[in-house]
């Protein structure tokens, strides 16, 4: 059995945002909706300060709180563990937006599809917003449409320093189980028992 | 922990930069709070109503949850149309559960008080039945909504069984209050013991919001900084107001009353009460805070990994 995930290497992690972009050209996603986002993390006290930057989004948990509280089933997961939003299902009652512990899920407020980013849409905004539904949920799809075609997320294949890695957890010798043994990979909030298919490593 | 401030939105965008750290649940605030509200409030009146044999207070339970809390969720859904697809998710969502509760409680309750309607489609006796049967669905309406924001579990100040307690406790005194006070005025006579429990659910009820705040600090940093916000600021102090009356001025009121025998203390007694429920709920609602999405276990790998 497949179960799709990543490791962020905040080591290699340099915060350029590549992601961020790639995710919204890929998804088309709408205004404030940052499926794939780099957090900057300061650590520490004037002289002895840390940036860290800390890429984020959709954890696809194996045991995912948002799946669990959605009352019509328009949050589910596939087998292979992606955990994605049927649009057509939503109602809009957000409450898989305060269980996600992690801000991974957007609500699409009513309007904000009217316009494009800069004033009358464009054809790109036409044909990418089509998918989308004001009044519902959204998130990262972990590029499904991609991967159920043999290819990495967007995100992964636009990072210029491949601190983002994509694979399938259950097999102990892909990419990212590796580097999940051999560095130490921890799941984000871990002790809430979400069982997140995000690691992150970070320092060599 | 070093001070710092609450971003106010679900992602905040500093400069050109997302920062992380702790956020306030901004999506559930007053549409949520009032539907919370008069959900548990209108079961409990149908529940104190139903054993005092009060028809009106199970009518206006009904009404609260039929059309209030009902009207409530639907303004709030982003896609209302939808509404009956919420049914769906039963087995795992409480949403669900409470939703056909409503539904179940609304059709059992609105027999029950057919023939006080003069609407005489069902014997007294049925009607009585049906009223048994719609208590189980009227004590969900009490307490189903603890269990919506329990299984939160991203915003820890929520996750506690203490939590469907307390709204179970809070709208019991909902339900007597608003009794007696209808009682009251509809020139009923009042029940004695009512006001008597009154009294004893006010203190519980101020026992349990002192323990769940208290306890929050057990349930991690996110739910500490929650109970702190509500000791301070905008939040703080409509927390403390709603304390102050929903608790102190109801138990002065209705200690007054019961040595008074005044029903106008005790109708507004029913108003104070009242007033600290919706806002003692709204503060909790908003005091939801989602904890930095790097956990503090991760910290200490860095830290360890530095030294």
């Amino acid at each position: 059995m497949t179960r799709w995930g990543m490791v962020l290497d905040l080591a290699r992690c340099i915060g350029c945002n590549a992601c961020t972009v790639a995710c919204k050209i890929e998804n088309g996603t709408p205004p404030d909706h940052y499926w794939a986002r780099v957090y900057t993390e300061e650590t520490g006290t004037f002289p002895d300060v840390q940036t860290t930057y800390v890429p984020a989004l959709c954890n696809h948990c194996a045991d995912a709180p948002c799946v669990t509280v959605c009352p019509t089933g328009a949050s589910f997961q596939r087998e292979d563990g992606i955990v994605l939003i049927n649009q057509d299902k939503c109602i809009g009652c957000r409450a898989c937006m305060t269980a996600c512990p992690y801000a991974a899920r957007f609500y699409l407020r009513k309007g904000v599809l009217e316009a494009g980013y800069h004033g009358e849409r464009t054809a790109f905004e036409d044909s990418k917003w089509a998918a989308f539904t004001e009044g519902t949920v959204t998130k990262c799809t972990f590029c499904a449409h991609r991967v159920d075609v043999g290819l990495e997320p967007a995100c992964v294949i636009t990072c210029p320093t491949d601190a983002r890695i994509f694979g399938d957890l259950d097999d102990p010798e892909s990419a990212p189980s590796t580097l999940i043994r051999e560095r130490n990979g921890q799941q984000p909030l871990a002790e809430l028992g979400t069982n997140p298919s995000v690691y992150y490593v970070e320092g060599r | 922990m070093a001070e710092q401030s609450i971003p106010t939105r679900r992602l905040l965008i500093g400069g050109n930069q997302f920062l992380i750290g702790y956020q306030q649940q901004q999506e559930w605030a007053w549409l949520i709070a009032t539907a919370f509200f008069l959900g548990g409030a209108g079961g409990g009146l149908f529940v104190v109503s139903f054993f005092s044999d009060f028809k009106l207070g199970a009518l206006i339970g009904i009404l609260a949850v039929g059309i209030g809390k009902t009207t409530a969720h639907l303004i709030y859904l982003g896609k209302p149309s939808r509404f009956l697809r919420a049914v769906v998710g039963w087995k795992t969502s409480w949403i669900s559960r409470g939703i056909i509760g409503m539904a179940a409680f609304c059709i059992l309750g609105a027999v029950y008080v057919a023939p006080y309607l003069h609407i005489s489609f069902v014997p007294n006796g049925v009607a009585h039945a049906f009223g048994i049967a719609a208590l189980p669905f009227a004590l969900l309406m009490m307490f189903y909504d603890g269990f919506v924001l329990k299984a939160s579990k991203g915003i820890a100040f929520w996750d506690s069984y203490l939590l469907p307690v307390l709204m179970l406790c809070y709208a019991a005194l909902g339900g007597i209050t608003v009794t007696l006070a209808l009682e009251v005025l509809s020139n009923a006579a009042t029940t004695k013991r009512l006001e008597w429990l009154e009294i004893a659910f006010l203190v519980v009820n101020l026992v349990l919001i002192g323990f769940y705040v208290l306890s929050a600090r057990v349930r991690g940093a996110a739910s500490e900084l929650a109970a702190r916000l509500l000791g301070e600021g905008r939040i703080g102090r409509l927390f403390l107001l709603a304390v102050i009356v929903g608790f102190g001025c109801t138990f002065v009121l209705a200690v007054v009353s019961l040595a008074t025998h005044s029903g106008a203390t005790m109708a507004v007694a029913g108003l104070t009460d009242l007033f600290g429920h919706f806002f003692v709920l709204f503060a909790i609602l908003r005091v939801g805070i989602h904890a930095p999405i790097r956990s503090l276990s991760l910290h200490r790998f860095r830290s360890e990994a530095v030294a």
